[in-house]
C-alpha cells in the first residue's frame, strides 16, 4: 500500500506547480530565433557557445571562419528579451564586456543595426553572420540555429 | 614637445589610420574601422583637502576626460587599435591631449576554443579589473575608481607603455582562462608620480627602463563569476638634477592584485585586494625605505531599474608606517600614510548615450591625495568629505 506524501514532498509538488504556472505566464522566450549566414556549418548551437560568441570570448566557428555578429540597440526591447532569455545576461552587462575589450583595443564591438528587417538582410549578405529576429525568417541566405 | 605639435602628429595618426581603412576592401566585413568615443565633465567639491583642483569650499571643475578610441581590422588575425585622450585632473595632470595607447595585436592562432595573440606598440596595462579602461566613465563603477587600488598619482605610470605583449585563451565547460604577460618601457615617469613615490616634484626625474606585467583572469561559463590576479613588477632610477637634494636612487614598486567578481541577477559584488611593495634606496641618503602597503575594498552595485544603478564601496588603504625613520623625518602626519573611504553612488543611464552620475565620499586619511594639489601635507585635514556630479556622453 503506497505510503501518503509526507509533507515536505507535498510543498516540493506545490512548488513545483506553481513554478510550471509561473513558467507558463511568463514572456515565451521561444519567440526569438537565433539566425546565421547559410554559410556557417551548425544547424543547433548551446547556450554557453552563443553566450561566448556574444560576450567575444568565441570569434570563430567551427571551420575557422571568423564570426560576425549583429546586434539591436540596447534598449531595444528584442535585443533585451535575447540576452536576458538566451544568454541570461542584461543588456547593460554584455555592453560593459564589449566596452572593456573595445576600449582597450583587443576586439570589435558587435555591430549594431537599427532594425529587424535590416539584421536579417545583413545576417543574410554577411558570411559568418549570427544575429537573431522575432519576425519570420523566410530568407534562403540565412538558417534557424536550435537552442540545445 | 609642445601640446599642439602632440596634438597634430596624433591628428596624423587617426588620419592615416582612417584613410587605410577606407581605401580596403569594402566588401570585406571585417576590414572595417569602429570608431567610438566619450566625453565627460564632473563638478567636485571637498570640505576640506584639494581633490583634483581648488574643490575646498568651492565648486571645482578640474577632471575633464574625452577620448576617441579606434578598433580596425585590416585583415583576418591582425587588429590595429588606439585610442587619443584628452584629460585634466587638477595639477596631478595638466597634459592635454596625449595619444593614450596604439597597438597592432596579431592574432596567430584562433580557434573554437581560444587563441593566442601578441600585442606590441604602446600597449594598455592590465591590472586589477578596470586599469586598462580606467579612463572611460561608461567602464568605471564610479566617478572615481577605489583610490586606494587604482591611484590617480601614479596612473600614468601604472596605465600604457611602449613593449610587447602576450595573451592567451581558452575557454570550455568551466568557463574561460585567461593570461597576459607584458615586458614594457614606461620612460621617464611624470611630476605626479614623482611626487607619490618622493613626497614633492623633485629637481631630477625618475626614469623606468624595464617592468613587467603579468595577469591570470579565469570567468565562469555563464559570466557571474570572475576572478583575477595581476603582478607588476617596476624598476626605477632617480637622476638628480640641478641643486638637487638627493643623490642618484633607485626604486622598486611591486603590487599585487587579486580580484574577484560575483553577479547576482541586478546585483554585482566585487573586491579587490592588493599589496604593494615599494622601495626606494640610495638616493644619498642614510637610510633607505622599504614599505609594504595593503589595500581593499568591497562593493555593491544595484540595478534597481533597467537605467538606474546604486553603488555602496568601502575601501581602505594602510601602509604599516607609524615608526618608519624616514618619514619621522619628514615630519608628516600619520594619517597622510591611510585612507577609508565609504563611498555611496548612484548613476542614471538617460540614453544609452547619456549617463549622469552622482557620488558621494567621506573618508578618513589623506593617503591617496595628491600633493600637488595639496602642497602641505601638514595642512591636511584628517577627516574630510567630497561630493562629484558627473555628465558623461558617448558616440
Amino acid at each position: 500500500m503506497a505510503r501518503p506524501p509526507a509533507p515536505m514532498t507535498k510543498i516540493r509538488s506545490l512548488l513545483m506547480l506553481a513554478a510550471l504556472l509561473w513558467g507558463l505566464q511568463s514572456p515565451a522566450f521561444g519567440a526569438v530565433d537565433v539566425i546565421v549566414n547559410n554559410d556557417v556549418p551548425l544547424r543547433q548551437i548551446s547556450e554557453n557557445t552563443l553566450r561566448a560568441i556574444y560576450t567575444l570570448r568565441q570569434t570563430r566557428w567551427p571551420d575557422g571562419r571568423p564570426v560576425q555578429v549583429f546586434v539591436l540597440a540596447d534598449d531595444d526591447p528584442l535585443h533585451g528579451e535575447f540576452a536576458k532569455g538566451l544568454l541570461g545576461m542584461y543588456p547593460y552587462q554584455l555592453r560593459q564586456i564589449w566596452d572593456q575589450m573595445t576600449f582597450s583595443g583587443m576586439g570589435q564591438a558587435p555591430v549594431q543595426l537599427s532594425s529587424q528587417t535590416e539584421m536579417l538582410r545583413r545576417v543574410a549578405a554577411t558570411p559568418g553572420a549570427i544575429g537573431y529576429i522575432s519576425i519570420p525568417a523566410g530568407n534562403e541566405h540565412v538558417h534557424i540555429l536550435s537552442i540545445r | 614637445m609642445s601640446t599642439s605639435s602632440r596634438f597634430a602628429r596624433l591628428a596624423g595618426v587617426l588620419a592615416a589610420l582612417v584613410g587605410a581603412a577606407a581605401a580596403g576592401d569594402p566588401l570585406l566585413q571585417s576590414n572595417t574601422l569602429l570608431l567610438q568615443g566619450f566625453a565627460a565633465q564632473s563638478l567636485i567639491t571637498t570640505s576640506h583637502n584639494n581633490y583634483f583642483g581648488q574643490t575646498q569650499h568651492a565648486l571645482g571643475t578640474g577632471l575633464t576626460e574625452a577620448g576617441l578610441n579606434g578598433v580596425w581590422r585590416p585583415h583576418d588575425g591582425l587588429l590595429v587599435a588606439g585610442q587619443v585622450l584628452y584629460r585634466r585632473a587638477g595639477k596631478s595632470d595638466q597634459q592635454g591631449v596625449r595619444l593614450d595607447y596604439l597597438q597592432a595585436v596579431w592574432q596567430p592562432l584562433q580557434t573554437t576554443d581560444g587563441g593566442l595573440e601578441l600585442r606590441a606598440g604602446k600597449i594598455k596595462i592590465p591590472y586589477g579589473l578596470y586599469n586598462e579602461t580606467r579612463d572611460v566613465p561608461f567602464t568605471r563603477p564610479s566617478i572615481l575608481l577605489p583610490e586606494s587600488i587604482y591611484f590617480d598619482t601614479v596612473r600614468n605610470f601604472a596605465l600604457a607603455a611602449p613593449g610587447v605583449g602576450l595573451n592567451a585563451h581558452w575557454h570550455g565547460r568551466r568557463g574561460e582562462w585567461q593570461a597576459n604577460l607584458a615586458a614594457v618601457r614606461p620612460g621617464r615617469l611624470d611630476a605626479a608620480t614623482e611626487a607619490n613615490f618622493l613626497n614633492v616634484d623633485q629637481p631630477g626625474h625618475l626614469e623606468s627602463n624595464a617592468s613587467y606585467v603579468a595577469q591570470l583572469r579565469w570567468t565562469s561559463p555563464d559570466e557571474s563569476t570572475l576572478a583575477a590576479l595581476s603582478w607588476v613588477h617596476a624598476n626605477a632610477n632617480y637622476h638628480p638634477g640641478p641643486g638637487d637634494p638627493l643623490g642618484p636612487g633607485k626604486l622598486l614598486f611591486s603590487p599585487w592584485v587579486l580580484s574577484l567578481q560575483k553577479r547576482l541577477d541586478t546585483v554585482t559584488l566585487t573586491t579587490e585586494y592588493a599589496r604593494a611593495h615599494i622601495r626606494l634606496w640610495n638616493f644619498s641618503q642614510p637610510i633607505g625605505v622599504s614599505v609594504t602597503t595593503r589595500a581593499w575594498y568591497v562593493q555593491g552595485a544595484w540595478r534597481f531599474r533597467s537605467r538606474w544603478e546604486g553603488l555602496l564601496r568601502y575601501d581602505a588603504i594602510i601602509s604599516p608606517l607609524k615608526n618608519n625613520p624616514l618619514y619621522a623625518l619628514t615630519g608628516t602626519p600619520y594619517y597622510t600614510r591611510y585612507a577609508k573611504d565609504w563611498t555611496v553612488g548612484l548613476r542614471w543611464d538617460v540614453t544609452p548615450s547619456v549617463m549622469l552620475r552622482a557620488e558621494l565620499h567621506h573618508v578618513t586619511g589623506t593617503a591617496w591625495l595628491s600633493r600637488l594639489d595639496n602642497p602641505n601635507p601638514s595642512a591636511e585635514a584628517r577627516v574630510w568629505n567630497m561630493a562629484l556630479l558627473q555628465a558623461s556622453w558617448r558616440f
